[in-house]
């Protein structure tokens, strides 16, 4: 019995760590496929957004025209997550009232 | 609270809601936008909110006025002014030139809108949470 549950222990070991080797290796490919940092790279969308970023949203702080205007739907997502956020905390702590239980009169 | 701390929150109060608006109107221009300037102004209304009691505070709000009035408000100004300014994003910019005050277009709508509502919800989390405090 006790070999048996020894056994199984060490698959699931080797299934763990062969998975994890595998997510390892997917995200160290995934990594060294990213550009230089500092260097522009030529028809990436950074370069887009840098060289076009204030004539095409009319305001001279890059980041902020992207977050509140080129990215401006995943904005409202997250204000939407916040506010579901902020709800739930009010529901949480709102104010339970008891209701008051009915008087019975028993006629004698 | 200490009478110091009511003191000092009755004066810096309404710079710190000044400065939050400030940071919003001007978050196409410097560092900042909607999200810091509401984490300013819900802060400066954290800081009322703990430095005075019950009875001077609570008589003013209600939680369901919060959630009526300011939340409800924000979101939809998110929906409703977002939308509008999508639509008419050329026209705005149109009218505007760059390093004014009245420039950036669509972003500065979108700015003023994200303040109303990040600062709602972060009134309406602290307030809450006090009120539940406060009940025990």
């Amino acid at each position: 019995m006790k070999a048996v549950q020894h056994n199984s222990f060490k698959d699931q070991k080797v299934i763990v760590i062969g998975l994890l080797a595998v997510f390892a290796s997917v995200l160290f490919y995934s990594v060294s496929g990213l550009h230089v940092f500092g260097v522009i790279e030529k028809g990436s969308v950074s370069e887009q957004y840098l060289l076009e970023g204030s004539n095409l949203t009319g305001s001279t702080n890059i980041v902020n025209s992207i977050v509140w205007d080129l990215r401006g739907f995943d904005t409202m997502g997250e204000e939407i997550v916040f506010f579901t956020a902020a709800l739930g905390v009010a529901l949480a702590t709102r104010r339970m009232v008891p209701k008051k239980k009915k008087k019975v009169k028993v006629k004698v | 609270m200490d009478l110091i701390v009511k003191q000092v929150t009755k004066i810096v109060f309404p710079f710190m809601v000044l400065y939050g608006f400030y940071i919003a109107l001007h978050g196409h221009l410097t560092p900042g936008g909607g999200f810091a300037a509401g984490a300013i102004i819900g802060s400066a209304f954290a800081l009322l909110v703990i430095a005075f009691d019950e009875q001077d505070v609570e008589h003013k709000l209600t939680v369901h006025e919060l959630i009526d009035l300011k939340s409800v408000a924000g979101f939809f100004m998110i929906l409703i002014i977002g939308k509008m300014g999508y639509s008419f994003r050329a026209v705005l910019i149109e009218s505007q030139t760059l390093f004014n005050l009245w420039s950036g277009g669509f972003t500065i709508i979108m700015n003023v809108a994200g303040t109303f509502m990040v600062s709602s919800a972060i009134v309406l989390i602290i307030y809450s949470i006090e009120k539940e405090a406060w009940k025990k």
